[in-house]
């Protein structure tokens, strides 16, 4: 009976456990999905792989009725399912285990087993039958789990694979992993993959959302690539490597910019040797000892712009906090223009010099609660002519805020109209234009354009320009490729905290590049 | 210059109007909170404008009663403002009766131990002691929210426990007062006494003390730097870190400052009204203080609308008691709605800052 669905499945894509019809989301302007076709055969192993934003997760949480697609069909073993809630998809057999699991603390790993359908007699709840479901269930998974312990109280492996049992628990017949293996040391990967194979000969159907290819090669029998929203192929993963996937998942190598590119408009003087930002062997450690940065030798030379490559989440938060101080690199020695800034603080950096552009300006480089001053005059306001004594000059805050949003260029109402009432656009520039007003000798630019208009963008990118002109050092790390061969003079990329490729500005090699990111290759392969 | 010209059409009334809402805004829980008090009231088969109209005349009808409502409203526009200046950093003080009991106790302690010495010192002496307890009392929370993110809404809670029967055990051991009834401290010297305001009401100079710190309370926040440490910090900690902000500095500068200003309430107790340290006696001015500083929408005039607010009617609810059928019970229905109202506000907010996050 297995072997039949097997030889099937192997020759025409067979039954379809699932199957998605023209799946298209948008979000205001921002299309996720477009499109989206995807048929998953029963019984299979199937990955999604893209980069960050490619509508994976949308896509996911379409199919398990946490979002409502604005066009296109889902059918579950080929009937058509309005997909209102989880609910509904529970009831079809879909069980999703998200990134970050999701049990109640304070309860047991037994009593979040069965929560929601408890097994009872007479009424009661029949403790040592939900005991011996729990127990078989742990058996076919081969794990063994303490079942009287707080959830809280278990690994994050653990905690995973109990996710795992309560969808057995509730018998479902397709489970869908949200880039399960984030959370995971090497070791429960392994012990996961083992899980997931052995889910599969059991005849259900594992859909595995993901951006590493090296593990996706190693569990998945079919993949689908997505990029922008789209599926741009779905293969065999015996007959595809990790190289072609990259290229799927990164697309073309645009044109780097020349001498005739924009760049070459803005006055430029060769890089100096002297450093602007030095990293030292830092290292950054996280919870349960993982290794969220590790040996990162990284020197930024005054006059020159060096792009981090690589998909979020592989290092680039703790590259920011390390550098701008909101965190000490353990080991690791930091210098600033070199002067040894390991142990300074955010506002002693700040003083000497550097410049952040924060990748979320809400977050981090505006307050939205408060007037347009208060966001413009943050790295001023405990200085003459702002404030002395610690008074505020109003009239001086007014003034220096006028002249921010004078000289460049922002459409708003006055210092004192609320942040908010900003545009995205000129709420970054107004960040942009603080941040390098100061005569800085390093800008730390994280994803300086994502969520920015093609005017706000070539703004951005002029005054990135304009500063490596002057002789400041930039740290620019971005997702888009685009970006960093139009300003860079290095690239390099981090993969899983580590820097694993160096590229020259003119020796980019787009594959090996997609290859390093997507860690199908790794180490000591500098071009 | 076009393009700046049609912005300023565009958003100029939006800035009248944030202004203008911003003031309604601080109105607006007052008066939801008197619609549905008057539902209750209407619920209970009585008539709510007669019942304001009383409640008005009890908290207002004369100097006296204007007097004795001022009393009442000064050690909530202390502890509401104590409340709202951790809350405007973003630090859930809930500590504030603990810091008052600590405060009132070194003001009466300073107050009948130096007795003798010149008045403006002893004096002088009293609020500086009682505000240092009070800062002391909550400098401990701070560190350990700004140290290990020690939820402080626990430990100022609970610390308040500890400081309400610290201090009941000190009054009814070391320090009873020889010859008077139990749990009393003895009486301070007369020069440490704060004078009448309105003679022969209960209200004492406490109370200009009180508006003085409001004042205070609007000119750190309008125009200082730190004032505007504490509001970057509240509103959006990462951009103020980011910015170079230290949290750990602000964290605990604004739980100190908080405690300083709640070890001052006690020193009016004290010093304006009680003439000494009583065991247990606040009827909760503390917890008032939070309704106040939720109410008032952690401004410095709202604190002190939320504190006359709170002061009539609770002197209002006193005297209607003595003269009229209305029970107590009634008013209390009263004040709990607005407690509702001003929590009611947070939750309002908060949604808000998470869309304006994400």
């Amino acid at each position: 009976m297995t072997a039949d669905i097997a030889i099937t499945s192997r020759s025409v894509p067979a039954a379809a456990h699932l199957r998605l019809e023209g799946i298209t989301k948008r979000f205001g302007s921002v299309v996720a999905n477009e499109g989206v076709d995807l048929k998953v055969a029963a019984g299979t192993i199937h990955a999604v792989v893209g980069e960050n934003g490619a509508g994976k997760t949308t896509l996911m949480r379409i199919v398990y009725g946490l979002e409502r697609p604005d066009a296109g069909s889902v059918e579950v073993n080929g009937a058509r399912v309005e997909m209102r809630s989880p609910q509904v998809a529970i009831a079809h057999g879909i069980g999703m285990v998200q990134q970050h699991v999701q049990l109640i603390s304070g309860l047991t790993a037994l009593e979040n087993l069965v929560l929601g359908r408890e097994p009872s007699r007479l009424g009661a709840f029949n403790a040592a039958a939900a005991r011996r479901q729990a127990g078989e269930l742990a058996d076919r998974l081969h794990t063994r789990i303490d079942w009287y312990a707080p959830v809280e109280r278990l690994s994050v492996g653990h905690r995973q694979r109990l996710e795992i049992m309560r969808l057995l628990y509730r018998d479902a017949g397709l489970l869908i992993f949200d880039e399960p293996t984030t959370v995971l040391t090497p070791g429960e990967v392994d012990d996961l993959f083992a899980v997931l194979r052995s889910l599969a000969a059991d005849g259900r159907t594992i859909l595995f959302i993901s951006h590493k290819l090296r593990e996706v090669l190693a569990i998945a029998e079919r993949v689908t690539v997505m990029r922008r929203g789209r599926v741009v192929a779905t293969v065999e993963s015996r007959g595809t490597d990790a190289g072609q996937l990259a290229r799927l998942m990164i697309g073309e190598a645009p044109e780097p910019v020349r001498a005739t590119g924009e760049g070459a408009t803005v006055a430029r003087r060769p890089p100096r040797d002297e450093a602007a930002l030095a990293l030292e062997g830092c290292a950054v450690d996280g919870p349960g000892g993982r290794r969220l940065l590790d040996g990162i030798d990284l020197a930024v030379r005054a006059g020159e712009i060096v792009g981090v490559a690589g998909i979020e989440g592989n290092g680039q938060r703790e590259l920011i906090d390390i550098v701008l101080g909101m965190r000490r690199p353990r080991p690791g020695r930091v210098t600033l223009g070199g002067r040894d800034v390991t142990h300074s603080g955010v506002r002693a950096r700040r003083r000497l010099g550097i410049s952040y552009i924060p990748e979320d300006r809400n977050v981090e480089g505006a307050d939205l609660a408060g007037s347009i001053s208060t966001t413009a005059i943050c790295l001023r306001y405990d200085r003459p002519p702002l404030s002395r004594a610690g008074i505020l000059s109003l009239g001086s805050v007014r003034a220096f805020t006028r002249g921010l949003i004078e000289r460049f260029g922002i459409v708003a109402a006055g210092p004192d109209a609320p942040m908010r009432s900003l545009s995205g656009g000129n709420a970054q520039r107004l960040v942009v234009g603080r941040e390098i007003d100061a005569s800085s000798r390093c800008v730390l630019a994280a994803h300086p354009t994502r969520g920015v208009d093609v005017k706000g963008i070539a703004f951005i990118h002029e005054q990135l320009l304009r500063l490596r002109g002057e002789g400041t050092g930039i740290l620019l790390i971005s997702e888009e490729l685009a970006e960093l061969f139009r300003l860079a003079d290095r690239i390099v990329v981090l993969y899983e905290g580590q820097i694993v490729g160096e590229f020259a500005r003119d020796a980019v090699d787009i594959d090996h590049l997609s290859r390093l990111m997507t860690g199908v290759e790794t180490g000591g392969a500098a071009a | 210059m076009s393009v700046h010209a049609s912005a300023e059409r565009v958003a100029r009334p939006r800035v009248v109007g944030g202004h203008l809402e911003r003031t309604l805004w601080t109105l607006v829980p007052f008066g939801a909170a008197l619609l549905a008090g008057a539902l209750v009231l209407l619920l209970s088969g009585r008539d709510p404008l007669v019942t304001y109209a009383l409640l008005v005349e009890q908290a207002f009808g004369g100097h006296i009663a204007i007097g004795n409502t001022l009393a009442q409203t000064t050690p909530v526009l202390f502890t509401g403002l104590a409340t709202a200046l951790a809350f405007r950093a973003g630090v859930f003080n809930v500590g504030v009766e603990g810091s008052l009991y600590l405060g009132a106790f070194a003001a009466a302690w300073v107050g009948f131990t130096f007795v003798g010495a010149p008045g403006p010192l002893l004096l002088l002496g009293a609020f500086g002691t009682a505000g240092l307890a009070g800062a002391a009392w909550s400098f401990l929370p701070g560190l350990l929210r700004a140290r290990w993110r020690v939820d402080e809404v626990v430990t100022t809670l609970m610390l308040n426990f500890v400081a309400i029967n610290l201090t009941s055990y000190l009054v009814n051991g070391p320090f009873l007062a020889v010859g008077t009834a139990n749990s009393m401290s003895p009486l301070v010297d007369p020069a440490a006494r704060l004078g009448s305001l309105i003679p022969p009401s209960q209200v004492s100079i406490g109370f200009v003390l009180a508006l003085g710190m409001a004042l205070g309370f609007g000119v750190v926040f309008g125009f200082t730097a730190l004032g505007y440490e504490l509001r970057v910090s509240g509103t959006s900690p990462r951009f103020a870190a980011a910015s170079g902000i230290s949290i750990f500095r602000v964290i605990v500068v604004a739980m100190l400052i908080s405690g300083l200003i709640a070890g001052i309430a006690g020193a009016v107790q004290v010093l304006g009204v009680n003439g000494r340290f009583i065991d247990r006696f606040s009827p909760g001015y503390g917890f008032t203080g939070i309704a106040a500083a939720l109410l008032g929408r952690n401004t410095a005039l709202g604190c002190v609308l939320a504190a006359l607010f709170f002061g009539a009617l609770s002197n209002g609810s006193a005297m209607m008691q003595l003269f009229t059928d209305i029970p107590l019970d009634l008013v209390n229905v009263l004040s709990g709605t607005v407690m509702i109202f001003a929590v009611l506000d947070v939750a309002r907010l908060r949604p808000r800052r998470l869309r304006e996050a994400g």
